[in-house]
């Protein structure tokens, strides 16, 4: 008993300090919330502290979660969860990598000096299509070049990968001491046993003991997708979904892009944008069909956030506010009355909605919003004033957070004002249009300016209190645009790759100069892994086991790296690269408002910090 | 009426293929529905939506991937995909137009369809000749390029323009008939997020090659694949003679 109840307070202390230990806040079995129950699954408890900025939040941060709903699943939705709960996708797709037949790579990589010219003649990396292996299904023209660094092909290569035999590799000996331990050398390669629903290609054996394939058919690295994200890691459902969406993207956006960046899109260019997103079915397509989603998996909206912000981050930030800042609030906390009513009407774009949190004077710390909610009667009339708040010119949903007058802890709610519902003693909602941005110009900005704006009672959302509200919002928002940026990113690699490798100085292509492969490399690899990334954090959340700092990680990982990359694609552009035709720098001033919005880059930074010692730096 | 389109599962048309061990590498690359395909797919929604059609079957033959192809036409319109399972290469390498045009006749024998519909052209193998040699087996008529295609109000036959290099050739056909279409026969619709959701709903019929009792043998044999040899650069001459001597002695196209 006593022990119970010095563990109780000592949780309590811990709670209280906000700042507490990763342990004490997060894990905690004695103090549970009901709060959570309905936002995470029932196997895991994390209480995350992210809402709460400074000790003083305390009370805000009681019971602070981040929603994450696990999905509502739709009765469509059998792939999603089905699939594996392997984050890296289902068993025999995996099995693929390995036994996968490809092609040879020629690489220089077999020379180190020049000294090595003899060997390196005919250069490969050993990867030599074996022209003498009896399952070869084609015969002709097979060369059988030995250019292996450690020998000729039918000698040495053999004892790498074969598909008969145990492989006997001398890449274990690291020393001419080991060669007796070398003589039965394996190199860990577990044949894997292909069931037949393995790959399609007919000719390789069943066993494969090689990671880089049998050796003759080694794979061929695909520099546009390294890690084998699209081939390998994606559902049937998921791959379906990029490949539909990147044609709409390409065929029906991109024609528009120039000129609503360099002429700054109307309200009336931005209604229309939503209602094109809409007829694909690309608002709020995670919710569920009954109000006009598609039941999507979150790996799903990620991937159309990443070919939507490839075209323009105005365009995805359009469909992330409507999507994850307006419709997911209505969905997680209004009135199945509010839901049915405005639900489907924002999935077609036939109503916008936009976000009200961020302050004139209140950007990275909204716990000291001054917006003021007051009760009156039946009514509650809001005052104050938000900035930086995406399609607010052009809305007809309000979704703003302020702060209850008559509460003391946890005083922050959230408030649907529903514009063509205000009448005339209803106050005065204005929505004055930012101009003169240049970021996201292809969409439309504004400020709220609310004078004893008069909503009913019932357009308070009841189920939730103080910034876990807004937060959850903003953590679904931030997952998409983890991902989108990084189609930002993607889309100016392409660009600056075709670039350099059609123009010409000193009478060769850029792209074969150093410093120019220096900058693709990193590009490369930093989009990669961060794909990675990204795809692990969708596959946790489809599974109800994402927490609110991955999520920031991410967000500020992709972000940052995705705006450098920018940069670096900019000046390989050269003179061309100011020019808004060849996109790259509409990309990079885009990138600098992504990289503030929904937390930026240091806030984030804090987040993890406190994460990962303990200590709050705000 | 009820209408049967082939699908094909090709490599997607944006991707540079190299050839390996003789043939194009098809490993890890990235396939989707062949174009004229898709266009034969928008034309039999197009059918449904007007009412000419009632049912629409999509048709494909190849490894398990298909199924991506099938869902995909699916997700446009079609109600039902029956799937021809073969791990045989249908790029021409294995599969060949005639074997195809049996195991599709078999198909047809079996679904009993008004109007089958195919892509003119699968953009891999390029031959053409699947849609002419299955009318051929049925003994149906053909019209092949369709450029416009009428569902007559009879309900027992159609209209169908098609386009040949001296111009656009009307042809009315009874039905049952085989249509391959082309370019200009329409512009396929997007599949929208809420569709491709629906379709993992609708049925997909798995038949294997083999059991379809048809001789799936190669009777062309493929020789070599290569890379078409690049074009060489132009050159500047400085004067006609000098034009007159390529022409006649490089060129060799006058004497």
């Amino acid at each position: 008993m006593i022990v119970a109840a010095l563990l109780k307070s000592s949780s309590l202390i811990l709670r209280r300090s906000c700042g507490g230990r990763q342990f004490g806040c997060n894990y905690n079995p004695i103090t549970t919330s009901t709060a959570y129950s309905s936002f995470f699954s029932t196997t895991t408890d994390s209480k995350s502290i992210d809402g709460c900025m400074t000790a003083d939040d305390d009370d805000e941060c009681e019971d602070e979660g981040f929603g994450y709903v696990p999905r509502a699943d739709a009765s469509s939705s059998t792939s999603s969860k089905s699939t594996s709960n392997d984050p890296f996708g289902p068993t025999d797709q995996r099995n693929k990598n390995f036994s996968s037949i490809t092609t040879d790579s020629k690489s220089t990589d077999g020379c180190m000096t020049a000294d090595d010219d003899d060997e390196c003649e005919d250069e490969g990396f050993g990867f030599v299509p074996r022209s003498d292996t009896p399952s070869s299904t084609s015969s002709a023209s097979s060369k059988s070049k030995s250019n292996n660094p450690f020998g000729p092909t039918n000698q040495k290569n053999k004892h790498f990968f074969s598909t008969a035999t145990n492989s006997k590799s001398v890449d274990g000996c690291m020393t001419a001491d080991d060669d007796d331990e070398c003589e039965d050398e394996g190199f860990g390669f577990v044949p894997r046993t292909n069931t037949s629903s393995a790959s399609a290609s007919s000719s390789i054996g069943t066993s494969s003991t090689c990671p880089f394939g049998p050796s003759h058919s080694k794979n061929k690295y695909q520099w546009d997708d390294p890690l084998l994200l699209y081939s390998q890691q994606l559902t049937e459902e998921e791959r379906i979904l990029q490949s539909s969406v990147h044609d709409f993207c390409r065929s029906e956006l991109l024609p528009q892009i120039t000129k609503l960046n360099r002429n700054e899109a109307t309200g009336e260019e931005s209604k229309a944008l939503l209602t094109q997103l809409g007829s694909m079915g690309l608002l709020g397509s995670t919710l569920p069909t009954k109000y006009g989603g598609s039941g999507l998996g979150y790996v799903s909206y990620g991937l159309i956030a990443m070919e939507v912000e490839a075209i323009d981050s105005a365009f995805r930030s359009s469909m992330s506010v409507q999507s994850s800042l307006v419709m997911y609030p209505i969905y997680k906390y209004g009135t199945e009355k509010q839901r049915e009513k405005y639900l489907p009407l924002l999935a077609t774009g036939e109503l916008i909605g936009c976000f009200g949190l961020t302050e004139p004077n209140h950007g990275s710390d909204p716990s000291r919003m001054e917006t003021t909610a007051r009760m009156d009667g039946d009514h509650v009339v809001l005052n104050g004033s938000k900035n930086w708040i995406t399609n607010s010119p052009i809305a007809d949903l309000v979704v703003v957070w302020a702060k209850r007058i008559d509460i003391e802890g946890k005083p922050i709610r959230g408030y649907l004002i529903d514009r063509n519902e205000l009448g005339a003693g209803d106050g005065v909602l204005e929505t004055p249009k930012i101009d003169g941005k240049l970021s996201l110009r292809a969409g439309v900005t504004g400020m709220i300016f609310m004078d004893d704006v008069r909503i009913p009672i019932d357009n308070e959302f009841q189920d939730i209190q103080g910034l876990e509200g807004p937060f959850s919002c903003l953590n679904m928002a931030r997952y998409g645009i983890s991902w989108g940026v990084l189609g930002s990113a993607q889309e100016c690699m392409n660009i600056a790759l075709d670039y350099t490798q059609n123009r010409n100085q000193f009478e060769k292509p850029l792209a074969s100069n150093q410093l120019i492969q220096k900058k693709f490399s990193d590009i490369s690899t930093e989009i990669t892994i961060a794909k990675q990334s990204c795809l692990q954090v969708g596959r946790l959340m489809e599974n109800g086991m994402a927490s609110p700092e991955q999520i920031s990680m991410i967000k500020r990982n992709s972000c940052g790296k995705s705006l450098d990359i920018t940069r670096l694609c900019r000046d390989m552009l050269g003179g061309n690269g100011i020019s808004d035709e060849y996109h790259v720098m509409r990309h990079m001033m885009n990138l600098e408002a992504v990289n503030t919005y929904e937390g930026t880059h240091d806030i984030h930074s804090l987040i993890l910090g406190r994460a990962i010692t303990g200590l709050p730096a705000f | 009426m009820k209408v049967l389109v082939g699908v094909k599962r090709v490599v997607d048309y944006a991707v540079k293929v190299n050839v390996k061990n003789g043939s194009v590498n098809l490993n890890n690359v990235k396939m989707s529905l062949n174009p004229f395909c898709e266009i034969a797919v928008e034309e039999a929604c197009r059918l449904k939506e007007s009412k000419a059609a009632e049912e629409i079957i999509a048709l494909s033959i190849g490894p398990k991937q298909c199924t991506e192809t099938l869902r995909t036409a699916l997700a446009m319109g079609c109600d039902r995909a029956i799937h021809i399972s073969t791990d045989m290469r249908t790029d021409y390498m294995e599969l060949q137009p005639y074997a195809i045009a049996k195991m599709i006749q078999k198909i047809v024998d079996q679904e009993q369809p008004d109007l089958v519909l195919l892509g003119k052209q699968g953009i891999d193998s390029d031959c053409g000749q699947t849609g002419p040699m299955l009318a051929g087996f049925l003994g149906w008529p053909q019209i092949t390029f369709a450029a416009n295609l009428t569902a007559n109000d009879d309900g027992k036959s159609i209209t169908v323009e098609r386009e040949t290099d001296s111009g656009t050739e009307t042809i009315d056909a009874t039905l049952p008939a085989v249509v391959t279409c082309d370019l200009r026969l329409n512009e396929p619709r997007y599949a929208t997020l809420p569709n491709i959701m629906k379709a993992k709903k609708k049925k997909v019929d798995t038949i294997n090659a083999d059991d379809l009792d048809v001789d799936l043998k190669t009777y062309n044999e493929v020789v070599e694949v290569f890379e078409p040899i690049g074009r060489k650069a132009g050159v500047s001459v400085d004067n006609v003679d000098e034009l007159l001597d390529k022409l006649r002695n490089e060129a060799g196209v006058i004497v």
